[in-house]
């Protein structure tokens, strides 16, 4: 299993590196946030807007890089022989989440660098902060945008059906603003999002915020795995077809 | 829906367009530009701007970006069924069908930038601009995003990448148009360019005070003029394209 | 119902690779398809046949010669062309999963111009006429690959054209799906249109076509019709003669001394050989052995081995 999964994910990078849609998606559309941020806050760059910009970046990258992947997996007819094999698609699905994450990863630093030149770093940029927050943010973003995955492998003409979760999970992440900007009904709702948490922790707030979007993180995943394994289920009761 | 060109127009919405279902529609053409305004009213309120101003450029943007999209698939996606050389061997003018396929995507921008100002204005418990003076900018941003998503069809015929070019689009609108980001915010040689693109001279009218900021009706001008060079634009792309004869 | 069909002068149409070198994947093309006339266009990949019919269909256009359909000059009268011109990919994509059958039928018939009561008629039409009609109204995306040929084919003939290009109309169809097909196409051809067949199916192409095209890198090699192309390779090929002799057994008698013999192989009661001159081996055969053999037949080289002979031809 754990080989499938290794695959998968490097299949997933070696296949979707280069893909301009993913580029633009990772890197351009969260640096223009950044400039529309800038001509708001007029600061120099610090972790939360860093880390902020990047979650935009891993968010846009992710759900582009799903809805590519796995309607390819479904074209190429590729998940019928997985299926197949002892642990069915469960490893190929998180083999392929794993690559994407570590591909969507390349916004952490892919944006810091216009970022800083355009505008420079804040006195005493906790590099950690940076640096773990941006870690975890990926995981969270992963974890949520994978529930996604389902979505695209069970139901056929789906894309359209996930274009709405980057708005979404821009509003309930609270990726640019503290969660208490947010308006009423917002700010409940992203309290179930482990993105709001970890962005809470590079804003300042202890570490409890991290370990409850550690948390929300595993939960979510765990709803992947349970999703995926149900709908392995369906398609050998019901003969539902992994093809587009 | 007896008329051919209606019924071409709705045909090829159902045809091409997956977000054809409610929950699809929900996602994709309400959630989605809701979601952007709330984070940039919400950005716009943490930093003591105008949230008002937001929350109309954020709807004004919501309405552009369904029809320039439209557009763009309305082409992109006849590629991904495999129908792009039907169409391009039968009889029908390319670009009359091009405008034909944009006609779902005016009632979409329109009701997405409506729906998207009144939810937001329930959310922040604020109307900033008078519905009916919405409803005539969202009109004129449709005529503006019309001849912009002309082009990105256009494009579509040629590149074959189906989600760069509208998404280009729509970042370069993010920061050109006025609508997120005040046009005095860009650096000074980039402030004429702004004029250039959709949106921007209806934003300049509404947000400006009144009195002192461009009028309605050298607004209303300049977007259907900035309208008119993206559509002239997009046929002069589509014209080429068909004359170079080498669809890949 | 066609006056005109296809014709090709010189045809020809190159490519620039990465590297900026012109490669010519149509060259120097003259084809005729007459007036109820069926032709198939047979060559391996990379002969030049998609993008033939993509100049015939006014979806390139050529870099030298020309070619009318219908009468019309594919570039100068595209429209009018196009018009006169059905056109068939084939395969599960070239339809919309999310229409139902008349749907897509309606969709592409705006797109020639065809309107109101007589589009809707035309649909109905076709769809009886390809035994769809009781599927009008189900989305394709739950049809069976044959049920989408068939669309395909309806699709072609919706607005009356007087050509019909067919890109493997039975690719991919099981035996009887495809015989049904074949019994379609046959039968178009009957009344009276132009039909531009490509396919891999030697069968098909032999069962169905007036002539037969065979193209290798981007140029027509021979042109004739299947049973002329057959006799013809006969002088390189040779001839293919069966014996079937009275006795099932091993004691059948040997044939190594037959005139002109290429190759001779036996199973059990049964002897076949490749000679140069088939009715001289069958002459000499009955000659030597006439009570001993049931039955002898002489056949020229299939279409099959027609192809692959110019395949490996230089």
């Amino acid at each position: 299993m754990t080989a499938t999964t290794w695959r998968a994910a490097g299949d997933q990078i070696r296949m979707q590196a280069s893909s301009p849609v993913a580029l633009l998606a990772g890197l351009i559309m969260p640096v223009v946030f950044a400039v529309i941020l800038h001509s708001y806050s007029s600061a120099a760059v610090d972790p939360a807007f860093a880390v902020g910009i990047a979650g935009i970046g891993y968010l846009d990258a992710l759900i582009v890089l799903v809805v590519v992947s796995l309607l390819g997996e479904k074209q190429w007819r590729t998940l019928t022989p997985a299926l197949a094999a002892p642990y069915g698609i469960v490893p190929v699905v998180l083999g392929r989440l794993a690559g994407m994450t570590v591909q969507a990863l390349v916004s952490l630093p892919g944006t810091l660098l216009p970022l800083a030149l355009l505008w420079g770093l804040a006195p005493g940029f906790d590099w950690l902060r940076w640096l773990v927050g941006g870690a975890a943010l990926a995981l969270a973003t992963t974890s949520v945008v994978g529930l996604m995955a389902f979505v695209v492998l069970r139901f056929p003409f789906s894309p359209g059906m996930t274009n709405g979760l980057v708005g979404l999970l821009l509003a309930l992440g609270s990726l640019l603003v503290p969660r208490d900007a947010l308006p009423p009904v917002i700010r409940q709702l992203s309290w179930l999002m482990p993105q709001s948490h970890v962005m809470s922790w590079v804003r300042g707030a202890d570490a409890g915020s991290l370990a409850v979007s550690f948390g929300l993180t595993a939960v979510s995943l765990a709803i992947v795995v349970g999703l995926v394994l149900r709908l392995q289920q369906a398609v050998r009761d019901h003969a539902i077809p992994l093809e587009a | 829906m007896s008329h051919p060109v209606l019924q071409g127009a709705a045909l090829s919405y159902r045809a091409l367009f997956t977000w054809l279902n409610p929950l699809g529609y929900l996602s994709s053409r309400l959630i989605r530009p809701i979601g952007l305004a709330v984070t940039f009213a919400a950005v716009s309120s943490h930093y003591g701007g105008s949230v008002a101003r937001t929350l109309v450029g954020a709807s004004l943007l919501a309405c552009a970006h369904a029809v320039i999209y439209g557009l763009a698939l309305a082409v992109a996606n006849e590629r991904s069924f495999g129908t792009l050389d039907l169409w391009l061997a039968s009889p029908q003018n390319t670009l009359a069908a091009i405008c034909q396929r944009g006609l779902p995507h005016l009632v979409d921008g329109f009701l997405g930038g409506l729906i998207t100002y009144l939810v937001c204005g329930l959310l922040y418990g604020v109307l900033p601009v008078p519905l009916h003076t919405f409803a005539g900018a969202l009109i004129l941003v449709l005529v503006s995003a019309f001849g912009m998503g002309v082009l990105t069809a256009g494009i579509a015929l040629l590149v074959k990448d189906v989600f760069t070019t509208p998404n280009l689009a729509h970042l370069l609108l993010m920061v050109f148009s006025g609508t997120l980001m005040s046009t005095e915010d860009l650096p000074s040689p980039l402030r004429p360019v702004s004029e250039a693109f959709p949106i921007s001279h209806v934003a300049a009218y509404l947000s400006g005070p009144v009195g002192r900021g461009p009028g309605l009706l050298e607004s209303a001008v300049g977007e259907v003029a900035v309208g008119l060079v993206w559509f002239a634009g997009g046929a002069l792309l589509v014209q080429i394209f068909l004359r170079r004869g080498s669809r890949g | 119902m066609a006056e005109q069909g296809i014709v090709t002068r010189s045809l020809s149409r190159e490519f620039k690779d990465k590297a900026g070198r012109v490669r010519a994947a149509v060259s120097g093309v003259d084809l005729t398809v007459e007036p109820g006339e069926l032709v198939s266009v047979l060559g391996p990949n990379g002969a030049g046949k998609t993008t033939t019919v993509r100049l015939l269909t006014g979806l390139l256009t050529p870099t030298s010669g020309s070619a009318d359909v219908g009468g019309h000059d594919v570039v100068r009268e595209r429209r009018a062309a196009s018009r006169a011109c059905g056109f068939s990919l084939g395969g599960d994509l070239g339809l919309y999963p999310r229409l139902t059958a008349l749907q897509n039928l309606t969709f592409f018939g705006l797109m020639y111009g065809l309107r109101g009561s007589h589009l809707r008629q035309r649909s109905v039409t076709v769809l009886e006429q390809m035994g769809l009609a009781d599927r009008a109204g189900d989305t394709v995306g739950t049809f069976s690959r044959g049920m989408k040929q068939r669309l395909h084919l309806a699709r072609a003939l919706l607005h009356e054209p007087s050509v019909l290009i067919l890109d493997e109309p039975s690719a991919g169809l099981d035996p009887q799906s495809a015989a049904a097909m074949r019994r379609l196409v046959g039968g178009l051809a009957e009344e009276g249109r132009s039909i531009l067949l490509t396919t891999h199916d030697m069968r098909e192409a032999e069962e169905l076509s007036d002539r037969v095209v065979l193209m290798k890198d981007g140029a027509v090699h021979s042109e004739a019709t299947p049973g002329r192309l057959r006799v013809a390779a006969a002088a390189r090929l040779g001839h293919s003669v069966q014996i079937i002799w009275t006795a099932a057994d091993e004691s059948v008698p040997a044939c190594d001394a037959c005139p002109g013999l290429l190759e001779s192989r036996q199973d059990r009661g049964t002897t076949r050989l490749r000679v140069r001159d088939g009715a001289e081996a069958a002459g000499w055969v009955l000659a030597r052995f006439g009570d001993q053999v049931a039955s002898v037949s002489v056949t020229p080289p299939s279409l099959e081995e027609v192809f692959l002979d110019m395949v490996d031809s230089r």
